[in-house]
């Protein structure tokens, strides 16, 4: 049986969000939907300017709330069009310390997955670039030609113990001495299944979670990685890169 | 009795970008500063920031400068420049970090004399000590004007921030004992050296490096996160977790 790395994508190897920057660029030329385009906008500046605490987690849910409510109203033709020229320039732009991480255990033959919250379209080119062994992405489902939503997404921001679950059985890989690494409270139950679980840049929920359990925690910032690990009743800076 | 301070470093440090970023940014919003061009002016500033060498941002700035008043076509006049500046500074709280902001506050309270040391340009860092509350500032240079535009010439100010700070000190009588310097680059550890708490402030690598070899303590600010860490017997521990 196998060993397996699972990463995270966005915030975890990826410095930003795969689905924000295509569904960005689409409210920029005003072709995501007429009623959301300039919503959608508004709500990434507050973000950027860390307006209230959870600006960042109202952005999120409520411009994915906007889309997924409209969602049998737009086309994924516009979407299709672009996304390979949005993200092209984009798919280097990556952690140093999870990219590394994620090369050093691909060359001792472990499994690599991503198990990621944006949609499957970005997945698809972001993984295929990087080389993970397999990967999943939340998918819109789409009518038969392909040129409408449906309305149906399978998530999979949640749960994702789960779908790992799936990637196991389907590739007959074992969770001794395998490692799960991601950046927010999603990503927790993934970090509890596996032997070396590592919170990377973590947000308030998820360090909470690893402070509770002892787990590495790992901060990059300015090119300088910070590996923090629990001993003797506190965190000390293992190594620092 | 002689007062405490402490000595803070502002691009990077109090603000998350720099004075000069935001002040592109905000010609930019006011319709003073071409978007596109701008954006060469933003990409010539965040590359220096991210270089590991520190000596050379001060070239980038002024590669900036230049870029900034070609342009603006006939001219920036000193109005806008200083309206522009005073923009930036009213919306420091969406700008800035959270530790540092705290920080200054806490400081405040126990009456520490506040001191903003920085190589960007003095309107600039007057108005932003100013707003903050600080009691001196030196800035690194001064664009020169007219009376009407700046006419794009640039007066250099001491560069070296030991002896800058070490000159407000004798000018207000300050103990060094107990005071506090906080920066986030290679530039700022010959202030570190003059106070006995320097904190290395989501250093660089320059600053990293130095900070480790004389135990300093180091605080980084990620996401809605700060840690503390601290030397303990040969090695850094997280002491603390807030915001």
């Amino acid at each position: 049986m196998k060993k397996f790395a699972v990463l995270d994508i966005d915030g975890t190897l990826f410095r930003s969000q795969l689905y924000w920057e295509v569904a960005l660029e689409l409210a920029r030329r005003q072709k995501l939907h007429k009623d959301i385009n300039q919503k959608t906008l508004d709500l990434y500046e507050s973000w950027k300017k860390r307006k209230s605490k959870d600006a960042f987690e109202l952005f999120n849910n409520e411009t994915i709330d906007s889309i997924d409510s409209l969602l049998t109203e737009l086309d994924p033709t516009e979407y299709d069009n672009i996304i390979k020229e949005i993200l092209t320039p984009l798919l280097d732009h990556t952690y140093v310390y999870t990219k590394k991480l994620m090369n050093d255990l691909k060359a001792k033959g472990y499994f690599i997955i991503a198990i990621s919250g944006s949609r499957s379209e970005e997945v698809n080119i972001f993984a295929k670039h990087h080389g993970f062994d397999d990967w999943i992405g939340q998918t819109y489902e789409r009518t038969e030609d392909r040129k409408k939503y449906t309305g149906n997404v399978h998530k999979t921001y949640k749960d994702k113990d789960l779908i790992l679950a799936e990637f196991v059985k389907k590739h007959d890989l074992t969770y001794q001495d395998s490692y799960a690494i991601g950046d927010s409270g999603g990503d927790i139950s993934i970090l509890k299944k596996v032997s070396n679980p590592i919170a990377f840049n973590p947000n308030k929920e998820l360090l909470a979670e690893a402070q509770k359990n002892g787990w590495k925690i790992v901060i990059e910032r300015k090119s300088i990685a910070y590996i923090m690990e629990y001993t003797d009743g506190k965190y000390v800076l293992a190594e620092a890169n | 009795m002689a007062r405490q301070f402490a000595v803070f470093d502002i691009d990077g440090t109090i603000v998350r970008t720099s004075l000069m970023q935001l002040l592109v940014k905000e010609l930019v919003n006011r319709g003073q500063l071409d978007g596109p061009k701008a954006g060469d002016i933003e990409r010539i500033l965040h590359d220096g920031r991210q270089r590991i060498d520190d000596s050379v941002f001060g070239s980038y700035m002024k590669q900036a400068f230049d870029l900034m008043i070609q342009t603006a076509g006939s001219g920036l006049s000193l109005s806008d420049y200083t309206e522009a500046i005073t923009a930036v500074a009213n919306s420091l709280n969406s700008t800035s970090y959270v530790y540092s902001r705290q920080l200054i506050d806490t400081l405040k309270k126990n009456n520490f004399f506040l001191i903003a040391i920085s190589g960007g340009e003095q309107r600039a860092v007057q108005a932003i000590a100013s707003t903050l509350g600080f009691d001196a500032c030196a800035a690194g240079v001064y664009y020169l004007d007219d009376g009407k535009i700046l006419t794009g010439e640039v007066q250099k100010f001491e560069a070296k921030k030991d002896a800058v700070l070490q000159a407000i000190i004798s000018k207000y009588d300050l103990n060094t004992n107990g005071s506090m310097a906080i920066g986030d680059t290679g530039n700022d550890t010959v202030m570190f050296n003059l106070v006995s708490q320097p904190i290395a402030f989501n250093p660089n690598q320059a600053l990293f490096k130095i900070a480790r070899e004389k135990n300093w303590m180091i605080v980084i600010e990620r996401k809605d996160v700060v840690y503390g860490m601290q030397m303990e017997n040969g090695q850094y521990v997280l002491k603390s977790v807030n915001v």
